[in-house]
């Protein structure tokens, strides 16, 4: 392939060579055509500076013989001559006086047979003759170099010649020629031998000669010096050949631009175009037998027109073997396409026939890149799965030109993907068997524990007691922490979205930390510049304060000293977003900055030794991690060894209105005289005993009387016999679980359909969606306290209200 | 052998009858008419003289030389002539100014020389002993009186001399003068013009006429020349008479007078006192007349013209043919020449000539009109008739 500077070049050598032969050749020609023209023009100059002159001359001559004439015609000279009286000085006396033309010279009149009738010039006997004989008109003759000239005339009578008269004079040539006053040629004259020459002082150097006959037999020469024109020519070449390179420079110029636009530039467009085509082409070619997909394109009818690498291997017929030849149809089930055609028929409304359109429909109609999923038949009768992604192929009139079709053998990954789901299912299941199973006894004990804290305690029991409360608790954050962690992985944490107040919801959750605090001589600050009311949001309470709730947490464990700080800034509005930093900052320990970089990998924390000191499942800052990032916040850590540490959150939470929260209300309500205040009967269905048990005290807590039933047949039994406003639902039971039992009951359809609200350790979405789905209007994990109860009924009963 | 003896003889008598040359030397181009009509009367003459010889003793041939009015020719005519050893004699012809200046030429080379023509006063007129011209002609030294006297006699009072500048016309300048000195003319004017004369010139004669106020011209000059300047007489309303000379009629006659005619002019020129147009011709003369009139297929008489050399000619030629007869021929031609000479000095038989019959015509007494053939008896002035005759 010729590179662009190859072909730039060799246009530029055919520009130049092109035009420098047309240089050459005009120039040569117009040379030659002036060379011609001012040899003619010299030839025609010379010429007529030649005859001009010569005119003159003979012009001179002539009158000279003229004026001769008319003397000789004279009737006394006439006369005379007839009557040759010798003795008669008449007419010799008439000739003294006669000038001719100003020359003055000397007279003789010869008879027929040359007797002088007077004068005594000598004469030419031959050409005395020739005028007597009238084969001379007259005579001129150049007798000598310094101009002495001889003229002779018949004296005529009666038309017959009866004498000559003859003039001698001296005529100078300054008179014959005048001067001529050019700086490259003279004159002169010659008769036979005889020369007479122009007087020039200076010398011309002439080297060439013109002649041109007079009269008589005298001739006129030219002398010229030839280099005069042989400079003009040379000088006129030298201006043409300038115009003529300026105009084929500008003009070759003009053709390689024009040229380097019209011609090299799409040549070498069109080069490149190739290259790239070719390129992209063995690009294709490459993709197509590289890759691991099959590529299988067809023409509109459905032959098979592109057959690739991975179609061959994975179908086993030979690309020469399919292409031009066959259809798709040889390695699909027709009884599938049959089905699919029906489907499809049915899904659009239009008869689609079972064949080749049944793969092409949707591609061709609805939409491309259609997927559908088929059983391949190979050439050895196996089968697989493979998943079809087809698309009509259209030119630029947007006509089809066929169907490309991409299949991927989906049989591993579909086996994969049932394996995934299936360990998934049972990592599930695990999860919320062990949490059920875990947290069941642990709200057991924690009721209990609750129960007995209502009980009157000496110091020593109280103690203990306390103890036993805030183990208890620190096991239900681990195991409340996995499950997070678990629902995080799985994606199965669902946010709540509530109106809350942010500046409130903060000094509640520094409250909590209050104790433990002030257990370390630690200070426990809240600082912020903005107003409360400003700080109204809509999002995840719980989950907010369980961020702040861990950092807290962390800080306080890894201050030994100082304070903890809380601070809000940097309040941003913008539309519906309220942008706002959360900064928790302590005077701790701080962090190395290799510590920083795994600070929220999970299980990870700053030094082994740590957690022999500090403790922790190092699964605290990850939750918190994912669940800043759920609640589209950033955070970040700056700390300094030995100083302390910075936990900066930048939130972009979505604007609350303040009318919307209810939380408000919740909180400060009173156990006492609730049952009267929400009147309900309740059903209890729990089939754990202790669990039944810490549900009926803490309802009996607050007042309420509640039935109880073991089971989900036992509570569709006791929801037929009597009215219940709400039920407690446990989910995990024998016999009938909690989302059968709600369904029974709903199919029951009661005039007055009691609320049933889930109860039970499983706290996956799952379970939740299900538990509304069957009919549940809300839904509670265990361990459930007192406190969830209340909140739970008295949502209810807004909600009802 | 009789046949051939006889043709011996008839050759013999050939060789014994001598052969003799006669000379026209007269200008046979510019004034052809006139030598031609010489040529024609010597002709006649010679037809005439051996038309009733039996026997002839003598034969002549006639020569003609063309002059062009060239004196110089002329004089090349004339040595020719001398060369040729049975030249006998030279007729000469109209022109005078050739004659007079070659007549020394003439006498010293002893050239009998016949002017049937020219009349210039000089020709015939000699200081050398021996005089060899001869003429039956106008003599001038006579016609100027002639012409001097008709004028005067006619009224003219003033008379203005047109004459060519040649001896010719000075020759007759000075017989005019003196004939006008005669006759008491003190008052005239004198043009002279040159041979070939310009328009120019001839109309500068006419307004000198014009100016001077002439009362009548005296022309002497040919008719080439007359014919120039009677057209610049006629555009200048000149109607004067004219008394010329007859040179005039050297060429057409018929030109000549149609010439006159439409220039209005009245013209009387010298003429001899013969004319075959005239009533009362005798039987000689009718004879010639006829034989003329045969020989050239002419109509009438009047179209003999010019009529002066045919009947000049025609004269000149028999005297000397009958001045031939009368010599011993067997003499060598110079001695011929100088017994012709002798004799026609002492011809005392008469002899007949159409303008009258000879008697003595020439002596040899070297008075002026020794050689005159003619004299101012035989003159007369005429004038042209439309037809070219003169009257």
């Amino acid at each position: 392939m010729k590179t662009d500077k190859s072909i730039r070049s060799e246009y530029k050598k055919f520009i130049t060579t092109t035009f420098g032969v047309i240089l050459l050749i005009l120039f040569t020609s117009i040379s030659i055509i002036i060379s011609y023209q001012v040899s003619d023009q010299k030839r025609r100059e010379l010429n007529s500076i030649l005859e001009t002159k010569a005119n003159a001359i003979n012009l001179k001559l002539t009158n000279i013989i003229s004026t001769l004439n008319d003397h000789a015609s004279r009737p006394n000279i006439i006369n005379s001559v007839m009557q040759f009286n010798k003795s008669n000085k008449s007419t010799r006396n008439y000739f003294e006086e006669v000038s001719i033309l100003g020359f003055k010279g000397t007279f003789s009149i010869l008879s027929f047979d040359e007797e002088y009738l007077f004068g005594s010039n000598t004469y030419n006997s031959d050409i005395f003759k020739k005028i007597m004989d009238k084969d001379l008109p007259f005579s001129i003759e150049l007798i000598s170099s310094e101009g002495a000239f001889r003229f002779m005339t018949p004296i005529i009578y009666q038309n017959q010649v009866e004498g000559v008269l003859i003039f001698a004079t001296l005529i100078k040539p300054s008179q014959i020629f005048l001067s001529t006053n050019s700086s490259w040629y003279d004159f002169s004259i010659y008769q036979d031998k005889t020369n007479l020459k122009t007087e020039d002082s200076k010398k011309l150097e002439t080297n060439n000669k013109l002649e041109k006959p007079i009269t008589n037999g005298i001739t006129l020469t030219l002398n010229f010096n030839n280099s005069f024109y042989q400079n003009r020519i040379i000088k006129l070449l030298i201006t043409i050949f300038s115009i003529i390179a300026i105009v084929i420079l500008i003009l070759s110029y003009f053709f390689y631009s024009k040229g380097i636009a019209k011609l090299v530039d799409p040549y070498e467009k069109n080069i490149k175009i190739q290259n790239e085509l070719y390129n992209s082409l063995n690009l294709n070619e490459t993709i197509l037998n590289s890759i691991t997909h099959l590529i299988i394109a067809t023409d509109n009818e459905g032959t098979i027109i592109t057959f690739n690498k991975a179609a061959e291997r994975e179908l086993g017929y030979s690309s020469d073997f399919v292409v031009n030849k066959h259809s798709p149809a040889l390695w699909h089930d027709p009884n599938e396409v049959v089905q699919k055609a029906k489907e499809l028929s049915s899904y659009y409304q239009t008869n689609i026939e079972p064949g080749f359109d049944v793969f092409v429909y949707e591609a061709e109609y609805i939409k491309p890149m259609s997927v559908s999923e088929w059983t391949f038949k190979r050439k050895d009768n196996s089968t697989f799965d493979g998943k079809l992604i087809a698309t009509a192929l259209r030119d630029q009139n947007n006509q089809t030109i066929g169907y490309l079709g991409v299949i991927e053998n989906i049989t591993l990954i579909k086996q994969a993907k049932e394996d995934l789901i299936r360990s998934n299912q049972m990592k599930s299941e695990f999860l919320a068997n062990m949490s059920h199973e875990i947290r069941t006894p642990m709200n057991g004990v924690l009721g209990m524990v609750e129960l007995l804290e209502r009980t009157p305690l000496n110091e020593e029991q109280k103690d203990h007691l306390q103890t036993m409360k805030s183990s208890g608790e620190h096991l239900l954050t681990i195991i409340n922490d996995i499950l997070d962690i678990s629902k995080i992985d799985a994606g199965k944490l669902e946010l709540e979205s509530m109106h809350f107040n942010l500046t409130r919801s903060i000094t509640e959750t520094i409250e909590l930390m209050k104790g433990k605090a002030k257990e370390k001589n630690l200070e426990l600050k809240f600082l912020s510049h903005i107003k409360p009311e400003s700080l109204w949001i809509k999002s995840d309470q719980t989950r907010l304060k369980q961020i702040l709730l861990n950092l807290l947490s962390n800080a306080i464990k890894f201050t030994n000293k100082g304070s903890v700080t809380v601070t809000i800034e940097n309040l941003d509005l913008e539309g519906d977003h309220l942008k706002v930093t959360l900064i928790v900052t302590d005077t701790g320990i701080g962090l190395s900055s290799d510590n920083i970089k795994n600070l929220f990998e999970k299980f990870t924390q700053a030094d082994k030794s740590i957690t022999r000191v500090y403790g922790g499942t190092g699964l605290g800052l990850s939750i918190t991690h994912s669940l800043v990032k759920m609640l589209n916040g950033e955070i970040k850590v700056e700390s300094k060894e030995g100083e302390g540490t910075s936990f900066i959150i930048d939130f972009n939470f979505l604007k609350g209105d303040p009318h919307d929260e209810y939380e408000s209300i919740i909180i400060h309500q009173e156990e006492d005289g609730f049952a009267s205040r929400y009147n309900l009967q309740i059903l209890l269905v729990e089939d754990n005993l202790i669990n039944q048990k810490f549900a009926i005290k803490a309802l009996e807590k607050l007042g309420y009387d509640p039935d109880i039933a073991s089971n989900g047949k036992e509570a569709v039994e006791k929801v037929k016999a009597s009215n219940y406003d709400l039920i407690f639902m446990d989910l995990q039971m024998p016999i009938m679980d909690g989302i059968t039992a709600t369904k029974e009951i709903t199919k029951l359809k009661l005039k007055q359909s009691p609320t049933i609200v889930a109860m039970t350790a499983n706290a996956f979405k799952d379970d939740k969606d299900k538990s509304l789905e069957a009919g549940m209007s809300a839904f509670l994990t265990k361990p459930v306290s007192i406190k969830k109860i209340k909140d739970t009924i008295v949502t209810i009963k807004k909600r009802s209200a | 052998m009789k046949i051939f003896f006889i043709i011996i003889c008839s050759l013999s008598l050939h060789t014994l009858a001598k052969d003799f040359h006669i000379y026209l030397d007269a200008d046979l181009s510019n004034n052809v008419e006139s030598g031609e009509s010489i040529r024609n009367g010597m002709q006649m003459a010679i037809d005439h003289y051996f038309k009733n010889k039996k026997e002839n003793e003598f034969t002549v041939t006639i020569k003609s030389l063309d002059h062009r009015g060239n004196t110089r020719r002329s004089l090349k005519n004339f040595k020719l002539a001398l060369d040729d050893p049975k030249m006998i004699a030279v007729f000469g012809g109209l022109h005078s100014p050739p004659l007079i200046t070659n007549k020394g030429f003439i006498n010293d080379n002893q050239i009998p020389t016949l002017v049937t023509w020219a009349a210039g006063g000089p020709i015939t007129r000699t200081t050398k002993k021996k005089n060899w011209i001869f003429r039956l002609s106008v003599d001038d030294s006579q016609a100027g009186r002639l012409i001097s006297q008709t004028a005067v006699n006619e009224g003219c009072q003033k008379p203005h001399l047109v004459l060519e500048n040649t001896p010719w016309g000075k020759s007759n300048e000075n017989n005019m003068r003196r004939s006008l000195q005669d006759l008491n003319i003190k008052n005239y004017e004198i043009s002279l013009f040159d041979w070939a004369v310009s328009k120019s010139s001839a109309s500068d004669i006419a307004n000198k006429i014009k100016t001077v106020k002439s009362s009548c011209i005296f022309f002497v000059g040919n008719a080439k020349d007359a014919s120039v300047i009677f057209k610049s007489l006629g555009e200048s309303n000149i109607s004067i008479p004219i008394y010329s000379h007859w040179g005039i009629t050297s060429s057409d006659s018929i030109e000549m007078a149609n010439l006159i005619k439409e220039n209005n002019l009245n013209v009387k020129l010298i003429q001899t006192n013969f004319s075959f147009i005239q009533k009362n011709l005798n039987q000689f003369q009718k004879d010639i007349l006829e034989s003329i009139l045969k020989r050239h297929s002419l109509s009438s008489p009047s179209k003999i013209q010019p009529m002066t050399g045919w009947v000049h000619g025609f004269d000149l030629m028999t005297i000397l043919l009958n001045t031939i007869e009368q010599l011993e021929h067997d003499k060598e031609i110079k001695i011929l020449r100088s017994d012709l000479r002798n004799k026609l000095e002492n011809l005392n038989k008469p002899i007949k000539g159409l303008v009258k019959e000879y008697r003595r015509p020439f002596s040899g007494d070297n008075s002026k009109n020794a050689h005159e053939a003619l004299n101012i008896n035989d003159y007369v002035m005429r004038s042209y008739k439309s037809d070219g005759s003169l009257h």
